[in-house]
């Protein structure tokens, strides 16, 4: 036995202090009584037992040293360590992904899942001895949902209180936090219960030798939606086509039914034949009005549910409204009224007390070469301007600098060419939070775009009627790009969407401060807007999710379409390479047991013990 | 005179005690004739039997009427009227005073109840205090008269010696000039013993009958915990810690104490009663000694 903390055996300080207290009696009561002989020949009798009752009349003090020496014991954290042939923890991995809902063949209609909880409910009933459990629910992202547990009762009700998601499952990435929790005496079991669909489930049961794969089967006739999109047709402004992909994962020819609805209007409703394994990709014009919610449903009852219907959110280009500062740029004012949806209100100069009410009424603000007044929240394109709000600040200026570099990979610089560009004079920026510029040159970062406690901006660190910028082809593709960055709104047709899982950007007007968000059959939940865009992460279900910011109600739609977990077919149990056999290794492990508890339930005992004896003998 | 305060006997109840008789088993030979029927025939007034005349009878009680149907002597027998003294011992010793009410109080009551009805009944009612020794006598004497007289010498008795109740009835015995009925009220705690004492009384004659009187806490002790017993008439102390089990041997030796009175009484034909003074005195004097036919109504 070995004790975690020694030091608590100082608790023992308190019998002395015990004995102490019991040593000083009360003075005796004097009592006068007129037979005094009889009481004399009784108390001799009781002499005769004098060592009994010696005992019986320091009883309480016996119990209540035994009851300090246990508390300290108990405090001092007693481990008793034996060998056992027990193998460790268990670690159980089931499977929450999409697929798990599959049907299984009639009569019972019970789904894939069921049976998988049933399994692990079997598992958790069998472990042995004091083998703890831990639990990961393996969805999109591998998620632990419990420590190692000793109660059995507790791992029971977690796996029953587990439900299947809409979501692609992530089996591999799950595997590896489990082999995270596996002890370095290589002891512990994973017990991977999965249906080992869309997944090269062989590859990830070799990942460990002791993963222990529990296979559920059943159900595998399935039709999905894999792909469903919009877009607009390049040479007519009110034409659109839909891209819908449809694949048969069974091994039979299959007829299905197809309708398409957009806003609750029927668009498209045709019967399509698929052969077995077919993938086909309908592509459906459309013309009207692009706005409201298009459904895709495939009418057959397959096994698998979750991907015989889309989703898409759809809006048209809307008015941006975007106030420019600026005592004149030429360049700028002609390109944005160019843009047929863009308005632009113009100021020549800030006047700080309207400043932050401006802002807040328009969807862009750009500062052409003026300081201005601290910002709390709104998007910015900054041209040489600056603010004591931004974490972008200007020391001094450079001539001539040369173009060195600038990210293609960020959006606002996507299918810019900035090699050649010609700039007289730029200013030395430095940043507080050492952003990465997007554009530099040798000596300063010239272009800057960050994002901060609902500031979206972006900063042209030079005067660009002092370079040749505005007469390159480049300028409108950096202006398109800084406009689609900054604006929630795209410039064209967009369709908000995401697929299950994924978590979603909600670009919000400037001034929202609150967000209520609700998902298919749930109920709405606040949200406090601390950053614009606003991510979203609880798109676990396939539907139409309804959002409203500043009382107006708009939507986006959550969809697997995910080809690989569509194909709800399970490996065959003689493909799967033979498990590790976790039971065969049986040497004897040193296992240690805290015994604590077992301690302080004992003096508890003592206690009531000490109770009763005070009733009993005074 | 002797003050009749609120807790002493109240005229009704002395009303009660003059319809009661004390009795005795024994007869009791006197020079003077008394007011209580004998057992034996003989001089009296209340027809007891017929028997045959025989040779010596007095022929005043020839039944005449009887002989001049039947023409044989019978003799009418009566029983004989008997004097019958009652000497009533009561123990006065610091050990009395212990109690609410005190043991000494219960102890007056009763011998001023039982000495009211001897009175009451014109047999001669004698006094005697005793605590270490006979302290104060009182002469028997008879008539309802005399019952302020037998309330002085109640009243005038100080509870400060210690007992010896052997000594104390022996002395009674010899000094005593009558027998007759004898009530001794006490307490009986005495570590010497009250054997022989009684002994002494049984070899008079005497019809003795023994009231015990206790405080209730003396029978069942409830005080427990870190006591110092100071005993009353002796002053000795002993400190000791009284819990459960010796508050079980205690009352088991309480009971052995009372149940050896009880069985040396039964072994000397002495009649025995226990006052628990808890209980209510007029309901000891009319019940518990008229059940145990020491009174009779």
């Amino acid at each position: 036995m070995q004790f975690t903390n020694p030091l608590m055996f100082l608790t023992l300080a308190f019998i002395p202090i015990l004995i102490l207290i019991h040593a000083l009696k009360p003075k005796p009561r004097q009592i006068e009584v007129t037979n005094l002989f009889l009481w004399q020949e009784v108390l001799k009798e009781r002499t005769s037992h004098l060592t009994l009752t010696k005992l019986k009349k320091n009883l309480p003090l016996l119990l209540q040293i035994l009851m300090v020496c246990l508390a300290a014991l108990a405090l001092a954290g007693p481990i008793l360590f034996s060998f056992s042939h027990q193998k460790g923890n268990m670690i159980l991995v089931i499977d929450t992904s999409a697929s798990m809902q599959t049907r299984i063949e009639p009569p019972d209609f019970r789904i894939r899942f069921d049976q998988a909880v049933d399994k692990a409910l079997e598992i958790i009933e069998g472990r042995k001895g004091h083998q703890k459990i831990l639990i990961i629910e393996a969805g999109r992202e591998p998620m632990v949902q419990s420590g190692f547990l000793e109660d059995t009762g507790q791992a029971k009700k977690i796996i029953k209180n587990l439900k299947p998601s809409d979501v692609s499952g992530n089996l591999k990435k799950a595997v590896h936090t489990a082999i995270s929790f596996v002890g370095s005496h290589q002891e512990d079991a994973i017990y991977l219960i999965t249906d080992g669909a869309g997944a090269d489930f062989s590859a990830i049961v070799n990942i460990h030798p002791r993963i222990s794969p529990v296979l559920i089967a059943g159900g595998g006739r399935n039709i999905g939606i894999t792909k469903f999109e919009f877009r607009k047709q390049f040479d007519r402004n009110d034409r659109y086509e839909v891209l819908l992909e449809i694949k048969n994962f069974t091994s039979q020819q299959q007829e299905v039914p197809v309708h398409l609805s957009i806003d609750r209007t029927k668009v498209y409703n045709t019967r399509h034949s698929f052969k077995a394994h077919e993938k086909r990709l309908l592509i459906l014009p459309y013309s009207g009005i692009i706005s409201g919610v298009a459904k895709a449903f495939l009418d057959i009852d397959d096994d698998f549910l979750v991907d015989n219907r889309a989703f898409l959110s759809l809006s048209s280009a809307r008015d941006i409204w975007v106030l420019l500062a600026s005592e004149g740029n030429y360049f700028i004012e002609k390109l944005l009224e160019s843009y047929p949806n863009i308005m632009v209100n113009t100021i020549r100069e800030i006047d700080p007390s309207f400043w932050n009410e401006q802002v807040l009424r328009h969807d862009i603000v750009i500062v052409d070469r003026m300081d201005f007044p601290p910002i709390q929240r709104g998007n910015f394109l900054l041209i040489d301007s600056y603010s004591s709000s931004i974490p972008v600040k200007k020391e001094g200026s450079i001539d001539f600098p040369k173009i060195l570099d600038w990210d293609l990979r960020h959006p606002v610089m996507s299918d810019v060419d900035a090699g050649g560009l010609f700039i007289e004079q730029a200013s030395r920026i430095k940043t507080d939070l050492c952003l990465e510029p997007i554009m530099e040159s040798s000596q300063t970062g010239l272009v800057y775009a960050f994002e901060l406690e609902g500031i979206r901006a972006i900063t042209i660190g030079f005067d660009i009627t002092r370079s040749d910028l505005p007469i390159k082809i480049a300028f409108p593709v950096l202006m398109s790009n800084i406009i689609n960055w900054l604006n929630p709104h795209k410039l064209a047709l967009s369709s908000m969407h995401t697929r299950t899982g994924d978590p979603i950007k909600l670009y919000l007007q400037p001034q929202t401060g609150n967000l209520s968000v609700r998902g298919p059959g749930q109920d709405w939940e606040e949200f406090k807007v601390e950053s614009n865009p606003f991510v979203y992460t609880d798109t676990k279900k396939v539907g139409i999710y309804t959002y409203i910011e500043n009382n107006k109600r708009r939507y986006f739609t959550a969809n697997l379409l995910d080809e690989m977990e569509s194909d709800i077919r399970t490996p065959e149990p003689d493909s799967l390479p033979r498990a590790a056999n976790i039971e065969r290794e049986s040497e004897q492990i040193e296992v240690g047991r805290p015994l604590w508890a077992a301690f302080i339930i004992l003096a508890l005992a003592i206690l009531v013990l000490e109770w009763m004896v005070w009733l009993k003998i005074g | 005179m002797a003050s009749r305060d609120d807790t002493f006997l109240d005229d009704d109840f002395l009303k009660k005690l003059e319809k009661i008789k004390i009795i005795t088993k024994k007869g009791f030979r006197s020079p003077e004739m008394g007011g209580h029927r004998s057992v034996q025939s003989g001089e009296g007034i209340e027809f007891l039997d017929y028997r045959k005349y025989q040779a010596g009878d007095d022929l005043r009680y020839v039944d005449w009427s009887v002989y001049g149907r039947m023409d044989k002597l019978f003799i009418k027998l009566f029983h004989a009227e008997e004097n019958q003294s009652i000497h009533i011992l009561m123990d006065v010793s610091r050990s009395m005073d212990w109690g609410e009410p005190s043991k000494a109080v219960c102890a007056k009551k009763i011998a001023a109840a039982v000495g009211y009805i001897g009175l009451s009944n014109f047999d001669k009612v004698g006094l005697a205090s005793f605590a270490h020794k006979i302290l104060d006598v009182r002469s028997p004497s008879r008539g309802k008269r005399k019952y302020p007289e037998l309330l002085n010498f109640l009243m005038s008795q100080s509870l400060s010696h210690g007992t010896n109740v052997n000594v104390s009835l022996a002395e009674y015995a010899s000094i005593s000039k009558s027998t007759g009925i004898v009530l001794v009220i006490s307490d009986f705690f005495d570590p010497k013993g009250y054997e022989e004492g009684l002994k002494a009384l049984t070899y008079r004659n005497f019809d003795i009958h023994v009231v015990q009187v206790l405080d209730h806490q003396e029978l069942s002790w409830s005080k427990t915990g870190n006591i110092s017993l100071l005993e009353m008439e002796t002053g000795e102390k002993k400190s000791t810690f009284i819990d459960r089990a010796l508050l079980d041997l205690y009352h088991q030796r309480v009971a052995k104490y009372i149940s050896d009175l009880k069985s040396f009484c039964g072994t000397y034909y002495i009649h025995y009663y226990l006052h628990d003074t808890r209980i209510p005195f007029e309901d000891f004097l009319l019940d518990y000694l008229t059940r145990g036919a020491l009174l009779r109504g």
